[in-house]
């Protein structure tokens, strides 16, 4: 009797699943957001990693280099970036039934290009993972459009695009002079591969990415990145923004050319061939290298200690405990044997960006190198002594937290709209009578509105538009507010007269300076209002003098990162009275109608049995964690993991809501 | 300058308090923290001779009673030293409002001796503020106002954060013929003044009232009097 599935398929009624390709492509920019990634960061980060992937010399990475290039014109219409000494997109235009094999040839690299999450079968030392990365390209242009070509070691020339549709991502592409003569019509002024490679063009660089490489940002990340194939290997990599200085060679960052011992300006730790013991397996950290600086903090983005894969930077992360005047002047990296690398790589998730130290190896990991800088910075740097259980625990439960946050957002359980990390502003229709900051208001780092003292918020200028068909009489305020404080400080106010359709400049450029003596640390606003000063019609709606006609703000933080998005906003240990002394958790609102609380009772039983172990304490949590957020998601008004709760008995809904604390537990731990 | 608070600093043990020094400026110099300290060791002080003067005087156990705005009224009225101790940058003056809390005792105005978050958090909205706003009326229009409830209702619209509001109140309660002294004559002058409190509250919503002068600002509440007491609702501003 013939199979139903098998029946089906031969119907001919099948057709493919549509996808929401904008949303898509926003899923996969909110992915880097979330790891607090700037899409420069991102582009960078793929199109060298993609490039590194693929080179000849594989041990040593000789003859192998990339260049990055923006177009010279005021609005950029390109940036490109192209790789040498590498294969360059091999292989064939691929077919459905091509792709439906297992095993797809390493060479053919083309069709894995133009393909979704056609990834290689595990070569060691490669960096790519899920073949993803391509979309952030995509992502970075503004009308979500990329041109690439390729000249093959085989000396074959091919061209190919892609563009964003709503129901679709398609690519086209044209093989020889074919090729070469659409390059020709996309633009003249694009010069023919010469050497075997790959290019990559992003059609009309998205605002952010065109900032970021004028400014030296980008070279920066390149360099915070990647430094390690840039020492070791020698490689050249270039910028050329455009200006007129032409391709200038990125270079290691002085920072992390770390000395091996200490010296008068550097306190030093060197541990190499590091056990890391999971079960009966032993893995090695190859080498954890950290250093103190004696005379002061080190850039912020290079703070931390560094997890390097394959020669790229993947993640920084913060050692717990110790004190900040400390832990500024602390940086370094660490760098694994081939096991644990590929036992890494596992864990790192699409955007690279990120490694889940919660769990498996990832934890154990951690954990050695936390003990480690810990044991340094209590002998070496004087700091206080080992922290309490209480500390400690607390640190757990947090990580628990985090941990469920992050699984929350990417199962879609929000209460409204949960997600915002600072910056903000923007969206929706504008208003016809604004502030605008000219160029966007640049913040020191894309991607995090966090500003350090002796930064600046910058903006080509301040000014105020008046779209409407008539004259308005209006007053600008233009001030600062400290959340922390409740303070008020106006930075610039003026009464105007504007005519319609018009625009008044109100500072040319635009700096806010944060300086020590003027910002205290925490979470600050820069604000605008605009006031009517006689009565003003504005669409349907009148303003009498005094009423704000509109009003907008953008958050900043000072020297602090801003906190973690999440539907938990924090979790507390707390000794719970009767009639709840027998509880194991609750949860209750937090500060905004969005976000809660997650409170576990250390008064219970089963806490106390597992508190000396911080490992079972995040366990123990995240548990409780999970039981949270089923709590919170049918009380939501569409619950998105019990479907249809309203219809269940007490029984069956029971049933429902512990299958998935059973499946929040089996994503969390089996990955 | 700073201001010496004393505060929760982790969420899971919220009854320990330690000390903090509020600032507009980043930094803490020796100077200020002497300062601060002196400024805590003075409202310590103060606040005890208020204390000790309330209890003597009977009020303070009107406390969480409905006869308690005298009580309050009369802490207001002596708490105007606020205004004159040197905290150096004004800014920080704010603060001073929350660090009241730390030296309350038996005037600490909330249910459970507890700060809340807004207490902690916007001194701007401390009741003892409120208390120094009522101070500043004359008892028999103070006493117009009802109960505490309203107003602290009234207290913690935004518009309220404009003092001049509080100046029309003491103003033109004296003031012979002005709708809000009919008001305050009133035989059911609580009533009407709830009803003032909200219609204030709703007229100026999303109102900037710097822009306006004092002229301004009193003509439209005048107005507002008068049609609560004449029982007309008033045009909005928009």
């Amino acid at each position: 009797m013939p199979d139903f599935w098998t029946n089906l398929k031969s119907s001919g009624d099948m057709r493919p699943t549509l996808i929401n390709w904008p949303q898509q492509l926003q899923n996969v920019k909110d992915q880097y957001l979330s790891r607090n990634a700037s899409i420069p960061a991102g582009v960078q980060k793929d199109a060298i990693q993609n490039g590194w992937d693929a080179r000849t010399s594989r041990k040593h990475g000789r003859g192998w280099g990339m260049s990055f290039h923006l177009d010279a014109s005021s609005k950029p219409r390109w940036f490109m970036f192209t790789d040498w000494g590498t294969h360059g997109l091999t292989g064939r235009v691929l077919t459905e039934e091509d792709l439906d094999r297992d095993d797809l040839p390493d060479e053919e690299r083309w069709g894995r290009f133009e393909n979704l999450a056609f990834t290689k079968t595990g070569e060691k030392g490669s960096l790519g993972a899920r073949g993803q990365g391509k979309f952030i390209f995509v992502a970075a242009s503004q009308e979500n459009r990329i041109v690439y070509d390729s000249l093959r070691c085989d000396g074959s020339y091919r061209l190919g695009t892609r563009w964003l549709e709503r129901t679709q991502c398609p690519v086209v592409c044209f093989d020889g002079d074919s090729g070469r003569r659409q390059l020709r019509d996309y633009c003249e002024d694009i010069p023919a591969l010469e050497q075997y490679g790959t290019r990559v063009m992003i059609d009309k660089p998205s605002a952010e990415l065109v900032k970021a490489v004028r400014s030296g940002e980008f070279a920066r990340l390149i360099a915070t990145t990647w430094w390690e194939i840039l020492r070791n290997y020698k490689v050249q990599i270039t910028v050329d923004t455009g200006d007129g200085s032409g391709a200038l060679a990125v270079t290691a960052p002085p920072e992390m050319d770390m000395p091996e011992k200490d010296t008068a300006l550097h306190v030093v730790l060197l541990r190499e061939h590091l056990p890391v013991k999971v079960g009966r397996d032993t893995y090695y950290i190859a080498k954890l290298h950290v250093a103190a600086v004696k005379d002061g903090p080190v850039q912020d983005d290079v703070r931390g200690i560094a997890l390097q894969r394959g020669g790229m930077r993947v993640m920084n992360f913060g050692v717990p405990h110790i004190p900040d005047d400390i832990s500024s002047r602390l940086y370094g990296y660490c760098r694994f044997e081939e096991d644990l690398d590929e036992e890494m790589k596992k864990l790192e998730d699409p955007t690279h960006f990120y490694v889940n130290l919660g769990r498996g190896v990832g934890r154990k990991v951690r954990e050695v190198i936390e003990k480690e800088v810990q044991d340094f910075a209590e002998k070496r740097l004087g700091a206080p002594g080992a922290p309490s259980d209480d500390a400690t625990n607390r640190d757990a439960a947090k990580r628990a937290m985090l941990e469920l946050n992050r699984l929350a957002k990417s199962l879609g359980v929000t209460l409204r709209g949960i997600g915002t990390t600072g910056g903000g502003g923007g969206g929706g229709a504008a208003h016809p009578i604004r502030v605008t900051y000219g160029g966007g208001l640049l913040f020191p780092r894309s991607g995090s509105a966090r500003v350090n003292y002796g930064e600046s918020l910058k903006a080509e200028s301040l000014c105020v538009a008046n779209d409407l068909p008539h004259e308005i009489h209006i007053k600008v305020k233009v001030y600062l507010v400290h959340k922390q404080a409740g303070e008020d400080r106006v930075l610039l106010e003026k009464t105007l007269n504007m005519k319609a359709q018009t625009e008044e400049t109100l500072a040319e450029p635009f700096e806010l300076r944060i300086t020590r003596d003027e910002f205290g640390k925490g979470e600050w606003v820069l604000k605008n209002r605009i006031i009517a000063m006689a009565r003003v019609k504005v669409g349907k709606e009148e303003f009498a003098k005094g009423k704000i006609i509109n009003e907008a703000g953008r958050r900043f933080w000072v020297e602090e990162d801003p906190p973690e998005a999440g539907l938990f906003e924090d979790v507390q240990a707390r000794e719970f009275q009767p009639p709840d002394h027998q509880l194991q958790h609750r949860v209750r609102s937090g500060s905004v109608a969005d976000r809660r609380i997650l409170e576990y009772n250390t008064a219970h039983e089963a806490y106390q049995s597992i508190k000396s172990d911080s490992e079972r304490v995040e366990d123990y949590v995240f548990e409780r964690a999970c039981m949270g957020l089923i709590e919170v998601d049918l009380a939501s008004e569409k619950p998105k993991l019990v479907a249809c709760p309203e219809n269940l008995c007490p029984s069956d809904l029971f049933v429902a809501g512990a299958a998935q604390v059973a499946r929040l537990l089996n994503t969390h731990y089996g990955g | 300058m700073p201001v010496l608070i004393r505060e929760c600093q982790s969420s899971d043990r919220p009854d320990v308090l330690e000390v903090t020094y509020k600032t507009a400026g980043g930094v803490l110099t020796g100077a200020g923290e002497a300062l601060a300290k002196r400024n805590d060791d003075l409202l310590e002080r103060r606040m005890r001779e208020i204390e000790a003067e309330m209890r003597r005087t009977g009020l303070l156990a009107t406390k969480g009673k409905p006869g308690v705005l005298r009580l309050w009224w009369e802490v207001g009225n002596r708490l105007g030293f606020l205004n004159e101790i040197v905290v150096g940058d004004e800014r920080d003056r704010v603060w001073l409002w929350r660090a009241v809390y730390d030296h309350a005792g038996a005037l600490n105005p909330t249910r459970n001796g507890r700060l809340s978050v807004r207490a902690q958090q916007r001194p701007k909205n401390s009741y003892f503020r409120y208390m120094a706003l009522l101070g500043r009326l004359d008892w028999p229009t103070a006493e117009a106002l009802g109960d505490w409830t309203s107003w602290v209702e009234l207290c913690d619209s935004e518009c309220f954060d404009d003092e001049r509001f509080v100046q029309w109140f003491a103003e033109r309660a004296k003031c012979h013929g002005s709708p809000l002294q009919a008001l305050v004559q009133a035989r059911n002058h609580q009533d009407l003044f709830r009803t003032l409190a909200k219609a204030i509250r709703h007229h100026f919503n999303k109102v900037d009232t710097s822009v306006l002068d004092a002229k301004e600002l009193y003509a439209e509440l005048d107005v507002l009097a008068a049609s609560v007491l004449g029982g007309k609702s008033v045009e909005s501003r928009g």
